[in-house]
């Protein structure tokens, strides 16, 4: 066994894809020939509110018009004040969601201090770039990324497109094949200093109403017991919302729905 | 081509203690021990910003003195090692 260490010149620095690139390994490639149908992920959601931030995204993935998949998860810790969340080509997603956790982890144990919100939203760009040859072949990965900035003591949401451009949205952001309908439903319900009750209602609505109208988007599925993946990013760091939670909530939505009068 | 000097093996090491020793004969303690639940390391370190004790793994650490650079490129290229298995 041989320690990793490098020329001057060839230092890798606290990058772990770097690291790998110079140890031979190339993250993030495929190549492909011919043209394929892969599986995808696809509506998240996530909104800023008064403790920080929620996230969620349900847990379909499909293969063209097929379902995949019905229990897939779309919302990962990042680190402890940080989630990422993905929509599109579900296997490069899970892969860049791997290496950006490691990435991150990597960074600080070298450099002795974290990255800011702001710098682990450029690392993720960075990464979303490097995967654009694979984008372009039809894989492409679309995540959001949202985190509780300890400098600012706020919440804080950053979009992505294609070429790795970071985008800071304001209050909420959805994204994937149903994100049109969950961000209007959101934008309808969504106000400043909304408590943590009110926000993971509304995220949850946004990802009911996408559902109702994206056949790519799973809603609850009360047979099975499979509800949409909701977590909290706040000062006290990531934390999932417990299923039975999630459950409960989405019955007094299907209730609520039921007494405004709407046919199931 | 040129020889170099003969030099007695025993002297090799003793140059190599003597240079390993002067290295951290100036540098400020440091004790690691091993207790029921762990090990606890602990270390004088009169610096903000350069660290004695850091994470290699979710349960190594690594505390070194002596001098920076040298304890510092072993560290990283701990980290390293520890980490590239954990993607690959």
């Amino acid at each position: 066994m041989t320690l990793p260490s490098f020329p001057p010149g060839d230092d890798p620095g606290p990058s772990f894809s770097t690291l790998l690139r110079r140890s031979g390994q190339e993250p993030l490639r495929v190549q492909t020939e011919t043209a394929f149908t892969p599986t995808h992920g696809t509506t998240i959601v996530a909104l800023r509110y008064a403790d920080g931030v929620v996230m969620a995204g349900d847990r379909r993935a499909t293969e063209g018009y097929a379902i995949a998949h019905r229990s897939i998860e779309k919302v990962f810790p990042a680190d402890r004040h940080s989630g990422v969340s993905i929509a599109g080509a579900a296997g490069p997603a899970m892969e860049m969601v791997k290496l950006f956790q490691t990435e991150l982890e990597h960074y600080e144990k070298v450099e002795g201090l974290a990255l800011s919100l702001e710098g682990k939203a450029n690392k993720l760009g960075q990464m979303i770039r490097d995967n654009l040859p694979m984008a372009m072949q039809g894989l492409a990965v679309v995540p959001i990324f949202a985190g509780f900035d300890l400098r600012r003591q706020k919440g804080r949401i950053f979009k992505y497109d294609l070429t790795g451009g970071r985008y800071e949205e304001d209050d909420f952001h959805a994204n994937g094949s149903g994100g049109r309908d969950a961000r209007t439903t959101i934008k309808l319900g969504w106000r400043e200093g909304i408590d943590r009750a009110a926000a993971i209602e509304l995220a949850i609505g946004g990802l009911y109403e996408a559902a109702d109208e994206d056949s790519a988007t799973g809603g609850p599925d009360v047979v099975r017991g499979i509800y949409p993946t909701v977590a909290t990013v706040t000062t006290d760091g990531f934390d999932r919302v417990p299923e039975d939670e999630v459950a409960q909530r989405f019955t007094s939505l299907i209730e609520h729905k039921r007494e405004e009068g709407h046919q199931p | 081509m040129t020889m170099p000097f003969y030099v007695a093996p025993e002297q090799v090491m003793k140059d190599r203690a003597d240079y390993a020793r002067k290295g951290i004969a100036r540098g400020r303690s440091l004790a690691g021990l091993v207790y029921d639940d762990g090990v606890l390391i602990c270390a004088e370190n009169q610096s903000r910003s350069l660290h004695k004790v850091s994470e290699i793994y979710d349960h190594i650490a690594f505390a070194g003195v002596g001098r920076y650079n040298e304890f510092d490129s072993l560290r990283t290229a701990g980290v390293r090692l520890a980490d590239r298995p954990r993607y690959s």
